[in-house]
């Protein structure tokens, strides 16, 4: 069953020069499907991830999740919206540093006005998968880079959304965490029957999804699917790579931002 | 854990940013307290209305009005502010709105948040002012000369007022801030760095048009001055226009213009860190310039403001005025003369006040007055100074008669030709200006002091009676006796047919000069320092809204080999500019209002105007050093 549906989708910014970052993109996602998103810097892999999250609005086409167009909706929608079905990891965790990380998982359910008792288990039960009950009172600055990233993952779950969208979430990791956010995301997503989103530029990163997608100028270059052996698509993926950018190394740099 | 408690925790653990925000408007509270408990104060409504109804008028009328534009610039300070203040947290409202943050709660948040630093600021502000208070009115009772003192009391109403005021601020400034908020989109919020404003395109004409109308401001005040006539007011507004406009073109477009030109100097720009505190000083001026222009208005207002109160108040009293602490006037035909005198000294004798009385004759001409050698000398002698003598007999002295005699506002002719009772015309040579004012009230205009035989031929236009003054040393303790005299012998003052005229006592001008002066200098001071606190709060939370490109900024900067003194040297450049540019400009700008002001009051306030600008530029250069500290410290965390 489908859960996301583009068409034909463009997004030109307007500037002085205008740039069209998407052209007529079509995806299909279905539901529980983990999709990468790779492409060179400046294909527009994460305007992509942000017309999909409502961050940012298409120029034309559409975007269906669940035969709804979200753009449609009205702000107090919207709102509603992201906080039930949506849930975002980014490459710089985006926590509230004036909260602890316990406050910043309850992000989602507080917004949503549960129940502080049924929040507070929902955050233990998730934490302990997480590994995070050392750090639960904790504020933001006082935690590692990879537990950062594990409480925006919480946070992106805690509310056990339908899809999440995930901007480069190791790209501000060692490689060690990130095996280990990846895991998680993977394990965490398939527990839930949650569908998600990644967009990425590390090969190892993308290994771990169900299908990896391609785009290069704002337009869908290729896809291919993981047959089950993590081994032989990472091979795979660094082999397309190759043939998309025509040097590896550009594509496994990350951004210095 | 709710939304609730989020707003609440998010509040506590942000104290630091909004720590200007919140003491300054502590500190507007406060001040606006201190105006209502004054107004409404008992004890000083009573006696300043029984010292003279214009102070009651002028004392509530002022109080309210300082109240009143306090209360519009506290607005307008909170609005501002409150933007700077949320635009520092854009990120956290874009990751707020991302997981789901609707308008209405986005509108709760905000408001809440004013509401709550508001009360909280509300509390403080009236918790320093009831501390205060009792120490207000010392200070109070001195300055207004309030003999008695001025009662404690709680003063319900002026707590009252301020509550009310303050909480609808707070909350109409929440309210305004939800409106801006709802036009910026999620993803301009979760942009990392925040774009700075186009820079207004700078040009030449436009940037030697700031000068040419600073220029003529300054100009149109000046004329204003020197004409001396109030009723050109006019002349001054349009000054203060032009010059507001004038300092608005410098900041927008002039800076603009001289940092550019700066960039081109190759020597200069890129010699060693000047290309870093150059282009961050063209940024920093280009979106701030509307901030330094309020910075500079508001500061020059200050010191103006504070600068004509402390002149006026310091050197206008009137016992340089008038040296005597009473004058009785005695016309032509005046029966109960003999009497009258001997009320006065019957008072001053019951007071148990020491006097010295003289007795003078002037005699006035169409526009001049003389005034005999012997009676002057009596009025010298009285007064402690040595007896004048005149060698010749067309010779005499000029006596000045007031503050703008005194302090040469006035052309002394060398030669004067005056009439004489047979009709013959004799020409006068003036040798000598006395130094000070010897004469009583009441003797007024261009006072000449003659021989005595010339004084006995001098033709006089109209007689205006002889005057009996009064020196008393202890002037200051004759209240009551001069209010009683005030009473029983200032009634007949005025109207046809009158016998005789009582001025005013030296005693009761003094006290109301200086209740006057008094409502003044605690007007002007208290809003001069709360336009200060505002002006330096204003710079330190538009320090905090950059804090964290900054941060980000030298992180990068120093990977390339900036070091810590390289870092502190590119800090202090640019805070110098910060601190210290609109306060020069300030200072310009007030110093030649005071020049205007000179030309009009003719009294010298150099030391005044020092005094303040020093004082001003301490605590200016204290805030800059304290400033500098915590934001090289924060920049290294």
């Amino acid at each position: 069953m489908e859960l996301v549906k583009i068409q034909r989708l463009s997004k030109v910014f307007n500037g002085t020069i205008a740039y069209e970052a998407l052209a007529d993109i079509d995806l299909s996602v279905n539901k529980g499907e983990f999709v990468g998103i790779m492409g060179p810097s400046g294909s527009g892999k994460t305007t992509l991830l942000n017309v999909i999250s409502t961050i940012d609005v298409p120029t034309t086409g559409e975007v269906l999740l669940e035969g709804r167009d979200p753009h449609l909706l009205s702000k107090r929608e919207l709102a509603q919206f992201r906080r039930q079905e949506l849930g975002f990891v980014f490459q710089f965790f985006n926590l509230l540093s004036t909260l602890t990380v316990r406050e910043n998982i309850a992000l989602p359910l507080a917004l949503d006005g549960h129940n502080p008792d049924s929040i507070m288990q929902k955050i233990v039960e998730l934490a302990e998968k997480l590994g995070l009950m050392d750090c639960l009172n904790k504020r933001t600055y006082e935690i590692s880079g990879g537990q950062a990233q594990r409480t925006a993952i919480a946070r992106a779950l805690i509310h056990r959304p339908k899809l999440i969208l995930a901007d480069e979430p190791t790209g501000n990791l060692d490689s060690k965490a990130a095996r280990d956010v990846l895991e998680l995301l993977s394990r965490l997503t398939k527990e839930q029957e949650a569908t998600m989103m990644m967009v990425t530029h590390d090969a190892m990163a993308a290994s771990y999804c169900d299908r990896v997608v391609f785009i290069r100028d704002g337009k869908l270059y290729n896809e291919i699917y993981n047959g089950g052996d993590r081994e032989a698509f990472y091979q795979k993926i660094v082999s397309v790579l190759a043939l998309l950018g025509g040097h590896r190394r550009e594509l496994s740099a990350n951004h210095f931002i | 854990m709710s939304f609730r408690q989020i707003i609440l925790f998010n509040l506590i653990r942000s104290r630091r940013v909004y720590t200007a925000y919140f003491l300054s408007g502590a500190f507007a509270v406060m001040v606006f307290y201190i105006f209502s408990m004054l107004k409404y104060h008992p004890f000083l409504q009573g006696e300043l209305i029984a010292t003279s109804e214009t102070i009651g008028f002028l004392s509530t009328v002022g109080f309210q009005m300082s109240q009143f534009s306090l209360f519009f610039c506290s607005f307008l300070f909170l609005l501002y502010s409150f933007s700077l203040y949320m635009k520092s947290r854009k990120r956290e409202l874009g990751i707020l709105l991302l997981h789901g943050m609707s308008p209405k709660q986005q509108n709760s948040l905000v408001i809440s948040e004013t509401v709550l630093i508001g009360l909280a600021s509300i509390i403080a502000g009236l918790a320093c002012g009831i501390v205060m208070t009792k120490l207000l009115l010392l200070i109070a009772a001195d300055i207004l000369g309030i003999t008695k003192g001025l009662k404690f009391y709680f003063p319900l109403e002026a707590l009252g007022l301020t509550l009310v005021c303050f909480i609808l601020l707070y909350l109409f400034v929440g309210l305004l801030t939800t409106i801006s908020l709802r036009k910026t989109t999620l993803n301009e919020l979760l942009q990392t760095s925040s774009k700075p404003k186009p820079a207004p395109r700078p040009s030449w004409p436009m940037s030697a048009l700031a000068l040419l109308l600073i220029v003529m401001g300054y100009g149109f005040v000046f004329y204003f001055a020197r004409s001396g006539n109030f009723l050109n007011v006019a002349f001054l507004i349009v000054g203060v226009v032009l010059t507001v406009a004038g300092t608005y073109l410098l900041y927008t477009q002039l800076n603009i213009r001289i940092i550019q030109l700066f960039k081109h100097r190759k020597e200069i720009f890129f010699h060693k860190t000047n290309l870093l505190s150059i282009s961050e000083m063209a940024y920093r001026v280009r979106d701030n310039a509307v901030m330094y222009f309020l910075i500079t208005i508001v500061l020059a207002a200050a010191f103006t403001g504070l600068g004509m109160c402390i002149a006026l108040s310091s050197k206008g009293l009137p016992e340089v005025n008038n040296p005597f602490a009473f004058s009785y006037r005695s016309y032509k035909d005046n029966m109960q003369e003999q009497k009258h005198i001997e009320a006065i000294e019957a008072g001053l004798n019951k007071a148990g006040l020491s006097y010295k009385k003289i007795h003078i004759l002037p005699k006035y001409g169409v526009i001049n007055t003389v005034i005999s050698l012997s009676d002057f000398n009596q009025l010298a002698l009285a007064l402690g100074h040595p007896a004048e003598t005149l060698s010749r007999d067309d010779e005499m002295l000029f006596a000045p008669s007031g503050i703008k005699e005194l302090n040469n506002g006035f052309k002394i002719k060398g030669r004067v030709e005056m009439k004489k009772v047979d009709g013959a015309k004799a020409e006068m040579k003036v040798i000598k200006k006395i130094p000070y004012i010897a004469t009583p009230r009441g003797v007024i205009g261009e006072v000449y002091v003659v021989p005595d035989a010339f004084y006995a031929q001098f033709a006089e236009f109209e007689s205006r009676g002889s005057i009996t003054a009064f020196y008393v040393p202890d002037w200051r303790k004759s209240v009551a006796v001069a209010r009683e005299l005030d009473e029983f012998l200032g009634s007949y003052n005025e109207g046809e047919g009158s016998t005789h005229s009582f001025e005013r006592p030296l005693v009761l001008q003094w006290l109301q000069d200086k209740q006057i002066n008094g409502i003044l200098l605690i007007i002007s001071s208290l809003v001069g320092f709360v336009f200060f606190i505002f002006a330096a709060s204003v710079l330190y939370l538009r320090l905090y809204t950059d804090l964290n490109r900054d941060r980000e900024q030298f992180k990068m900067i120093a990977k390339i080999g900036l070091g810590p003194d390289e870092l502190k040297r590119v800090i202090t450049h640019q805070f110098c500019f910060m601190f210290f540019f609109p306060f020069i400009i300030a200072v310009i700008h007030s110093t030649v209002a005071f020049m205007a002001l000179q030309q009009m009051i003719y009294f010298p306030f150099h030391e005044e105007a020092a005094a303040i600008f020093i004082s001003f530029f301490a605590v200016q250069i204290i805030y800059f050093y304290l400033a500098r500290w915590r934001y090289l410290h924060q920049l290294s965390q």
